[in-house]
């Protein structure tokens, strides 16, 4: 609890308004919670001190901060044009039959959470997917089993 | 200046002004959307665009500032063309369920489409719904999200007007909604601001929903009878029956906007506990008589005391009409031959002699009669001793709009904290008592650095100061701010006025400003007065003179058993004098207790006679704001059963006495108008939406007071009073919705003083004193200065006078954690 | 400018022709003359018929219900707001289903003038103007008629303009009471040429 804090004080001390620091504030506060819970949110309104409804529509307003639970890992896959046109849309039909849930669902196990996003700014190396923190690229289905695979032995 | 030609009327304005505003002054009418005067632009609705000859594309008039030599067309083909898209793609996701929609009929997109829109929509996919069923924010506010236009007009007034950042823009793009977080009930100040400026059904009165349309209202511009800010409020009445209260664009000081208890808490007209019949008081209790009774036992009664000026006294409440408290000095001074009056039972707490004179020299000395904005914009102003925010929310609000806009810097001495402190340069917190000699700290700085101006214009001074002066960081800083300062506002709170020290307080601000003047520099100062007509009161004379007793000392004389007569009219003082005992044990000893009152108050079952009298909805006449307005209050309900209008009923009491007295309001005025001298240049049937001024009567400088500086010493806890929000005096504990929003009392704690304690939020504590106790739920409250508790005062069932005693503030008392 | 043909000539000149031998007097007693031969258009109203008006016909107002008895007026008062003679009063209220419903609807048929307006202006169809028109009183407050007797008015029927046996009914309410469905079309016993 009080790490966070800390962090977000530090953080904040670099912005001239404290509205500045939501962003890098509330990541912080999803690494911590694995997603951005209403206390979580109130936390980070309440150490920036400003009003709760003002991290709020940051939170709502940028797709990388999750509101929902989320699984250990995170899949991202990019559909946007270049990625599709490589072929993500059988990824993310493939990877839906290999999870066995929807984009936006999470398995069971409560392991892999799988969701579509537009582009990852890696077009060059499309088609491309984001697990968490990590990109994969220049996918191939063989190479998105390998890499599933992999993860699962991980956890495990 | 620029000079800029639009529509082919050409103008010249100052550099900066918004193409709009310039269009506006042209008298060429530009719809406007997302456009809120005062508020931050945002120009996200486009519909107020403009062609700008040599510029492609067309521009938002209500965020371009005009250049020199631009050529502006505002109906031309194009932006026909794009306001009509612009409303189009407006009407794309807008539920077209205008017939359920309570703001049908007065709906600016309803309007804006008749005028300017399309009158076929080719949008043909689904709508974007959030929800099926309107969902309720507040006790008062229900939201529909699907309706809304995303101009954010309620987030923006939300945060820049009223500060309370409740409501935010969620999502993004074409799902963005505006709502509380989480969307769930609102953390705020209900008072519904949000609802004003919502220009469609999406932000919607609770108590208003589904009850009229806006055809079927009938208005009434009135003035709202809680605080001395003086809002106009316009309330709107369905067969008799008021529905709802909104205000005027541009009208007033509000200037559209309003606090929860103008908005909301005007319901107390219609409370079940109106007095319905006269009564007197036949074998202990009080029995309902006809008009002809009372009156030939009040005939029989009051026939002797005629000219008996000592043993008679009257009070009146502050939120009585000019007209009434005119009235009923004139019966007390002509008929009674008294001057035993007052307009207040909740201050002054001591040293009643000297108030009045040093309330007056302040008053005439330093107040600044005019437009609280004007008075505002200045380059300082000091807020001393009221929490503003719960004291006056809409001069509050007109302080944060000032802070916005202008370089106004702003320092606040008080002992409560309010959401002002965030915005202030200077914040002192102070524990009643030690406030004399922080502005006297302040004032010897000053003078310090004046000396030359003060001898040239007082003479030798002497030692205006004495006694030990305190030098801080709010000292320092304040005091350096005035001296670089041309013009200095100062708005004086109630909380001052409630101090035993306050005459010292008025000697020292009085000081203050000649000092300042002396200086070469311009020096106001307005009153947070609480009560509505508290101004109006002063001016009509409704304070003891020459000799005259204050109601402090009619109590002390009718405990002694000298007063045979006390006529209390809309005042409750059993509850809040700020001593219950004596309050209580001197009203018993009262050979006749007279209490004329809408509500069966506290006195009013004390009283051996009881008339009913009205309240401020059942009567015509005008207030006197703190700003010195003098503003029109019109009567929109008929007095209910036998009451009668208070006008009516002062100078039916005359009648008996074989006095004539006017009963017309406008003749009243006129009367006044001639006899007191702020008043000359007022003239009732002139007072239009916005009030007329009274002026300035020129004080006579008697050169500076010397004030001895003198401690109150607090050991342990001590509490202080004040308003609350949603509570302030007896109407609005009458008021149903009002009650909703703050059910019981509380005790105000600093942060370390729970800790200190061991309380939390919500625990209960027993506050002891004298052998009285009562028990409170705990709110702590970050900023209180340690040892202070704060009680807001005027709820009934706690009778928090019995914990005080006259002559002391802060009120020592222990507190223990409950069980 | 017109002229006349020479048909409109031939007759004027020998109009005098036709005057003499009492041709339209002749022509007309044929008609009365035969009307004592065909079937009686007098309807037997109210003792032994009735007519049954049009459904467009204008008659008492009616509110129409959803399936669950929910009256379908939303109260917008958009009603209220065209009528002309000002005769219909609606105060909304939100039921408890949270729907805006009428609290109160009234309609004061006695300053009616059936226009049909309100008919046009309602939102969701709700109000109409039925085939009912037996609704004359001794008092007149007694045409002062509220939401539940709106709700409890019959509907349209989609026949109508049939004069049908009936037989009259006279308790407290006057009025004729139809006796099957079957009848005739008055207006088809009218000779014309």
């Amino acid at each position: 609890m009080k790490d966070l804090r800390e962090k977000i004080r530090e953080i904040s001390k670099r912005y001239p308004d404290m509205r500045s620091a939501i962003m890098p504030a509330l990541y912080l506060a999803q690494e911590k919670y694995g997603y951005l819970t209403r206390e979580a949110m109130e936390e980070v309104a309440e150490i920036l001190g400003i009003p709760p409804v003002a991290v709020y529509e940051v939170a709502t307003f940028y797709t990388m901060y999750n509101k929902e639970p989320v699984g250990k890992y995170h899949i991202q896959v990019c559909t946007n044009v270049s990625c599709m046109l490589l072929g993500a849309e059988t990824l993310v039909d493939h990877l839906r039959k290999r999870l066995g849930i929807d984009v936006g669902e999470t398995t069971k196990d409560g392991l892999f959470t799988l969701s579509t996003v537009e582009c990852l700014g890696s077009c060059g190396t499309a088609p491309v997917m984001q697990i968490n923190d990590t990109y994969y690229e220049d996918l191939t289905k063989e190479k998105v089993d390998e890499i599933i695979k992999t993860l699962k032995e991980e956890a495990s | 200046m620029a000079t800029v030609t639009i529509d082919g009327k050409t103008i010249t304005v100052e550099d900066g002004t918004l193409i709009l505003d310039a269009a506006r002054s042209l008298g060429i009418e530009i719809p406007t959307f997302c456009y809120q005067a005062k508020l931050s632009r945002l120009a996200s609705c486009r519909l107020c665009l403009v062609e700008i000859e040599g510029q492609k594309k067309l521009q938002p008039s209500c965020a371009t500032p005009v250049l020199d030599g631009m050529v502006i067309h505002t109906q031309s083909p194009a932006v026909v063309t794009a306001r009509r898209a612009m409303l189009e793609f407006l009407l794309a996701n807008h539920p077209l369920d205008c017939p359920v929609c309570d703001k049908g009929g007065e709906c600016e997109l309803q309007d804006k489409v008749f005028a300017f829109g399309p009158r076929e929509g080719r949008f043909t996919e689904w709508k974007r719904t959030f929800h099926s069923k309107d969902y309720v924010l507040s006790p008062v506010i229900i939201k529909n999200a699907n309706r809304c236009v995303q101009c954010q007009r309620c987030v923006r007034i939300c945060e820049e007007i009223v500060g309370a950042s409740a409501l935010g823009s969620i999502g993004r793009g074409v799902k963005t909604e505006e709502t509380s977080f989480m969307r769930a009930w609102l953390n705020c100040d209900h008072c519904g601001n949000c609802i004003e400026v919502c220009p469609v059904g999406s932000l919607m009165s609770l108590p208003y929903r589904y009850k009229a349309r806006p055809w079927d209202l009938k208005e009434v511009d009135t003035v709202c009878p809680y605080c001395g800010t003086g809002c106009t409020l316009t309330v709107g009445l369905r067969d008799g029956q008021l529905l709802r209260v909104r205000s005027r664009r541009q009208t007033g000081v509000n200037e559209e906007t309003l606090c929860v208890k103008g908005r909301f808490g005007l319901d107390f007209v219609v409370h079940e506990d109106r007095i319905k019949r006269p009564m007197i008081r036949k074998n202990d209790v009080l029995v309902p008589v006809s008009w002809r009774e009372v009156s030939n036992y009040l005939k029989e009664r009051l026939l002797p005391l005629k000219g008996k000026g000592d043993s008679v006294g009257g009070l009146l409440s502050a939120q009585m009409t000019n007209e009434e408290i005119y009235t009923f000095q004139k019966l007390f001074r002509e008929v009674f031959g008294s001057n035993n009056i007052d307009s207040s039972s909740r201050w002054p707490v001591a040293s009643e002699g000297d108030f009045y004179p040093a309330l007056l020299d302040l008053i005439s000395t330093g107040i600044y009669r005019g437009n609280l904005r004007e008075f505002l914009s200045a380059d300082t102003l000091l807020v001393a001793g009221s929490n503003l925010t719960d004291e006056n929310p809409v001069t509050e609000y007109a302080v944060r709009y000032t802070l916005s806009v202008l370089p106004l810097h702003l320092f606040i001495l008080s002992s409560r904290p309010s959401r002002l402190d965030k915005a202030a340069k200077g914040v002192k917190r102070y524990i009643p008592g030690r406030e004399v000699r922080i502005l006297a700290s302040v004032l010897k700085e000053v003078m310090k650095a004046h000396e030359e101006d003060l001898k040239r214009t007082f003479g030798d001074v002497g030692e205006v100061i004495q006694g030990e002066v305190i030098e801080d960081d709010f000292v320092r800083a304040l005091s350096s701010r005035l001296l670089g300062s041309r013009r200095i506002s100062i708005l004086v709170g109630t909380d001052l006025l409630r101090s035993p020290l306050a005459v010292d307080a008025f000697r020292v601000i009085s000081n203050l400003i000649k000092v300042l003047r002396a200086a070469g520099k311009e020096c106001g100062l307005q009153f947070l007065f609480d009560r509505s007509n508290q101004m109006g009161a002063i001016d009509m004379g409704a304070f003891p003179r020459d000799g005259g007793m204050g109601f402090g000392s009619l109590l002390e004389a009718s405990r002694d058993g000298r007063i045979s007569f006390l006529y209390v009219l809309g005042e409750d003082p059993v509850l809040n004098y700020p001593d219950g005992r004596l309050v209580r044990e001197a009203l018993s000893q009262v050979g006749l207790l007279l209490v004329q009152d809408a509500f069966m108050t506290e006195t009013a079952r004390m009283a051996h006679v009881v008339l009913p009298g009205a309240t401020f909805a059942e009567k015509d006449g005008t207030f006197t704001s703190n700003e010195g307005r003098v503003q029109r209050v019109r009567a929109f309900y008929n007095p209910p059963f036998e009451a009668r209008r208070d006008l009516e009923i002062i100078s039916h009491i005359a009648s008996l006495l074989g006095v004539d007295l006017e009963t017309d309001p406008s003749s009243i005025f006129a009367e006044i108008k001639d006899l007191i001298s702020p008043y000359r240049g007022v003239d009732y049937e002139g007072l239009g939406d916005n009030g007329l001024f009274t002026g300035h009567e020129k004080g006579v400088d008697k050169g500076l007071h010397p004030v001895a500086i003198r401690d109150v010493a607090l050991e342990g806890w001590g509490f202080i009073t004040g308003n609350h929000l949603y509570h302030s005096g007896y109407l609005s504990q009458r008021s149903r919705l009002l009650g909703s929003l703050i059910d019981a009392p509380f005790l105000e704690i600093g942060k370390e003083g729970a800790d200190s304690l061991g309380v939390r939020e919500g625990d209960s504590v027993k506050v002891r004193r004298n052998g009285q106790s009562i028990e409170l739920k705990v709110r702590v409250k970050e900023g209180l200065p340690e040892g202070l508790l704060f009680i807001p005062e005027n709820f009934g069932s706690l009778s928090i006078n019995n914990l005080m005693e006259k002559g002391v503030y802060p009120f020592p008392v222990e507190v223990r954690k409950n069980g | 400018m017109y002229r006349e043909n020479w048909l409109e000539r031939l007759e004027k000149r020998y109009r005098w022709i036709g005057f003499t031998l009492l041709l339209d007097l002749i022509d007309g007693l044929s008609l009365t003359l035969s009307y004592l031969f065909s079937k009686t258009i007098t309807m037997q109203y109210p003792d032994r018929e009735k007519w049954i008006p049009y459904p467009r016909f204008r008659g008492h107002h009616f509110l129409r219900k959803f399936e669950n008895g929910d009256t379908k007026c939303v109260a917008c008062e958009l009603c209220a707001r065209i009528c002309p003679c000002q005769c219909i009063k609606v105060v909304p209220y939100e039921d408890e289903k949270g729907n805006r419903r009428p609290l109160i609807y009234d309609v004061n048929t006695a300053r009616c003038l059936f226009c049909g307006l309100c008919e046009d202006a309602c939102p969701v169809e709700a109000i109409a103007l039925g085939q009912h028109y037996e609704f004359s009183a001794y008092d007149s407050k007694k045409l002062l008629v509220g939401k539940d007797v709106l709700m409890k008015m019959p509907g349209k029927t989609e026949e109508g303009g049939k004069v049908v046996r009936a037989r009259l009914v006279a308790g407290e309410k006057v009025f004729a009471e139809p006796q099957g469905k079957e009848g005739y079309h008055w207006w088809n016993r009218i000779r014309r040429r």
